[in-house]
């Protein structure tokens, strides 16, 4: 019994004591600390007087790190949302991205709701429907400046996203859409050792994965390498299979103009050719036959070990996870290709809308121009060609602190849809003629890392030149956004049934692609079908539908 | 004795030993496996090299983890919260189930009582009226909201109420000759013999504080009031993989970063394996002990 406790005691000290070392270790702070606002000459809105309050919610993740003695509630945005414009930003509460759609929700439902806010489009619905948000046609007439407003209508498909019944209840976070078209990617050095051309077709395609299968590609000796990269989440951004779908003239999970009605592509016959093909491709042993059970993490562990030389996925790949293959095979080298067609008709990419959350103003907040004014200070400075360096480090994030992404302390930020492609336009032109005059900052960096690359012979930037190099992913973005794209026409707020039901039916389709492609008949597809119109499909076609009518230009 | 000696009892003690083994081999895999990553370098982990034994051996994701604030920030909080949440619990067990386990003739109103508590393991109010309840009573935001909503844990009432009839009523009517009251049965007769139940119902009290990881994400305000379980959920949390746009790259790496993660993982099992070992031998006992009626 004594031994006991003094054996208890004992491994309570440990535990304490390892967490007094714990603490004692971790008072290495950088002492240095953000700059004042009132350092920079920043484009401002007319700011208010007396300052006004505004409360807010905010979603941070592990990113989100702070230098010196800022937080979340006192940073350089803040403090500059304070001297600038006058506006008092607190928070009502921060919460890890995670979680934030779910404590958001028990937020709102407790009748507690902040003045400005962010919100998905699921609940950006459910709060028009119950006149809980302000309409903010007029501020964004009046107030909007002239960038804001390009940068929202650049892509036509943002407005819309935030407008119901005709008026505007949102501010769009925009992207780049085109952003999200998958590319077909490529072990270079693979087919340059099998001495493979590129594909043409999707046929092409198919043998090349046959023969990375048969002929050992990567020289170890073993059976051990797949045709085609795949894991359980289907629609994933890497690895996933709308790319292969694509080439079959499928497009799984977006709304296709079709004689004139908008139809789901998750049941057209297409689909139904490119499953026949995949599991084909499964029974010759070209898909890992775990794959159904491979999440994100173990398919990076696949592409570290250069198990595999084809996959499917979006134009920031080589970043992650591509860029895992030179950890064990420094010559590892993948390269970007427009999705090959399996007839004579061009694939088409597919992509979606960008804007998956927006902006919503509290009803009866007086003061809904406020967050015109962030955005603004936002687009005026931080989206010009000519921000300078120290703007940019003091905003952004700096040089010095590459893991301090300082833009991320504030939500009322967007991104400008067309910069990605213009960017590149303007960085091929200056690497066609050698000469990096006329970049901005941004861009003059990747020229520097694509001429090391070239230049002095270093392996880890083919990252860059893979991506925005001349032949790069984002040259192929270009001719998908020309001729070669096929944009999910519906791009509306979910509809009634889309809430209640799409959940489901995502589910449903997902089994059904996977037992299908580990071999049960393709009649499990036409069953899915006859399910999907029952299960509420027929009602969200009817509903997607009367939206287009509306908004088709 | 006899039966062990004959043949088909040895074949028997054979299999048996070796079924046990695996079974105990496949609870301690995943606790090795996340050991040996925690204490491999990345690349190594990122290949999917490691199994049961580090590659390339290096503390480097210690560390990190220990020079980690939000992570050490965390565990204290853990640890509050248990030294503050376990005590209420027991004191909160202990008193309910003393008088709940009186016969009828010296509680009357044992019957309503003991219903009030069971209706709650029956029922529950639902997550946005908890929410608002806490709200509404100040708690939101501070340590409190994790001990006290949480302080009556109806189950080990139960237990302690069953183990508590099976004392014999004769211990207590001696104590009460010798001029005892109900608080000095309780403290000098009852938790004396009760240390076996009492000590399984503090082991569920403390693996339920030092596990429990939502309350701490939905009713704290701020990520760095978060315990360490929170924390943790938001580091292995997957990220739905559809909606990945390049401004989330920083945070995949982070995610991808599987040493770190091992590390911390790792870290915060150590206490509960320190502790359980002592706490496990009256587990079973007094599990059952409070499972039989006098």
């Amino acid at each position: 019994m004594r031994k006991t406790k003094r054996a208890i005691l004992i491994s309570l000290f440990l535990v304490i004591a390892m967490f007094i070392a714990a603490c004692s270790g971790s008072s290495t702070e950088p002492d240095q600390n953000d700059t004042a606002a009132e350092d920079f000459d920043l484009k401002a809105d007319e700011k208010y007087s007396p300052p006004v309050e505004m409360m807010s919610v905010k979603s941070v993740d592990a990113t989100v790190k702070f230098l010196g003695d800022n937080d979340i509630h006192n940073n350089i945005w803040t403090r500059t949302y304070a001297d600038k414009l006058g506006i008092n930003l607190k928070y009502l509460w921060v919460v890890d991205a995670s979680q934030y759609s779910q404590k958001l929700s028990a937020t709102v439902m407790s009748g507690e709701l902040p003045d400005v806010f962010v919100v998905n489009s699921l609940l950006f619905k459910l709060l028009y429907d119950s006149e809980m948000i302000e309409d903010l046609t007029d501020v964004y007439e009046a107030y909007a400046s002239e960038k804001t407003k390009d940068v929202m209508e650049q892509d036509a498909t943002a407005l819309p996203v935030v407008t119901l019944e005709g008026r505007m209840m949102g501010l769009p976070l925009t992207d780049a859409s085109i952003a999200g078209a998958p590319l077909l990617w490529i072990r270079q050095d693979w087919m340059n050792k099998l001495g493979m051309a590129p594909p043409q077709s999707m046929q092409d395609v198919m043998e090349m994965a046959a023969r990375f299968v048969k002929e050992d590609p990567d020289g170890n000796g073993l059976d051990d390498t797949f045709g085609l990269a795949m894991s359980k989440d289907l629609w994933s951004a890497y690895g996933g299979l709308q790319g292969f779908f694509n080439g079959f003239h499928a497009y799984p999970r977006i709304w296709i103009e079709r004689d004139g009605s908008l139809v789901y592509g998750s049941v057209q016959p297409e689909y139904r050719e490119a499953l026949a093909a995949l599991q084909e491709m499964y029974k010759r042993g070209e898909i890992d036959p775990e794959f159904g059970v491979k999440d994100a993490v173990k398919l990076s562990e696949d592409i570290a070990n250069s198990r595999v030389g084809i996959e499917f996925g979006v134009w920031w790949n080589p970043y992650h996870p591509l860029n895992l293959s030179q950890a064990n095979y420094p010559d590892a080298y993948w390269q970007a290709f427009p999705i090959p067609s399996i007839d004579d008709k061009t694939a088409k990419s597919q992509y979606s809308a960008a804007v998956y959350s927006m902006i919503v103003v509290r009803k009866g907040y007086p003061h809904p121009e406020a967050v015109m004014k962030m955005i603004n200070l936002w687009t005026e400075n931080f989206l010009q060609d000519d921000t300078d360096q120290k703007l940019r480090d003091a905003y952004l994030g700096d040089l010095d602190n590459p893991d301090v992404i300082k833009y991320k302390y504030t939500d009322f930020h967007l991104w400008e849809p067309n910069n990605m492609l213009t960017a590149h336009e303007k960085l091929s032109r200056a690497l066609a003629r050698r000469d990096p005059s006329g970049l901005n900052i941004d861009e003059s960096q990747r020229y520097q890392i694509i001429a090391a690359y070239f230049d002095q012979g270093i392996k880890e930037a083919w990252v860059e030149v893979a991506t925005n190099g001349e032949n790069g992913a984002v040259s192929i973005l270009n001719e998908i956004a020309r001729d070669r794209g096929m944009l999910n026409r519906f791009y509306g707020a979910p509809t009634q049934t889309m809430s209640e039901k799409m959940a489901a039916l995502h589910t449903m389709e997902e089994e059904m692609v996977i037992k299908v492609i580990m071999g049960e008949p393709l009649s499990e597809f036409d069953a899915f079908v006859n399910e999907w119109y029952s299960l509420g499909g027929e009602d969200i076609t009817r509903e997607v539908n009367d939206w287009w009518k509306e908004n088709r230009n | 004795m006899n039966i062990i000696r004959t043949r088909g009892h040895k074949v028997f003690l054979v299999f048996n030993y070796i079924l046990l083994f695996l079974m105990a081999a496949l609870c301690i895999f995943p606790i090795l496996h996340v050991l040996a990553l925690s204490m491999s370098t990345s690349a190594a982990a990122s290949s999917g090299k490691v199994v049961i034994f580090p590659v390339d051996f290096n503390l480097n994701s210690y560390r990190y983890v220990i020079e980690n604030n939000a992570f050490v920030r965390a565990f204290g909080i853990s640890v509050l919260r248990v030294a503050l949440g376990v005590p209420i619990n027991m004191l909160m067990t202990i008193l309910a189930a003393y008088p709940l386990s009186r016969s009828k003739s010296q509680f009357r109103a044992k019957g309503i009582f003991t219903w009030f508590f069971i209706i709650t393991i029956l029922y529950g109010g639902g997550l946005i009226p908890w929410y608002m309840i806490i709200r509404e009573t100040g708690l939101l935001n501070s340590i409190w909201a994790l001990v006290i909503p949480g302080a009556v844990p109806v189950f080990n009432v139960i237990l302690l109420i069953n183990f508590f009839r099976g004392i014999p009523g004769e211990l207590e009517e001696a104590a009460y000759m010798d001029g005892a009251g109900h608080g000095r049965i309780l403290w000098s007769i009852f938790l004396p013999l009760s240390i076996p139940t009492l000590a399984t119902v503090t082991l569920f009290s403390l693996l339920g504080h030092w596990n429990a990881w939502f309350d701490g994400l939905i009713l704290m305000n701020d990520t760095s009031k978060y315990p360490l379980q929170s924390y943790m959920q938001t580091i292995v949390i997957s990220r739905d993989p559809t909606t990945l746009t390049v401004r989330d790259l920083e945070l995949l790496k982070i995610i991808n970063e599987r040493t770190t993660k091992s590390a911390q993982l790792f870290i915060a099992m150590i206490p509960i394996i320190c502790i359980y070992p002592f706490l496990q031998r009256y587990f079973t006992t007094g599990l059952v002990l409070g499972g039989i009626k006098g």
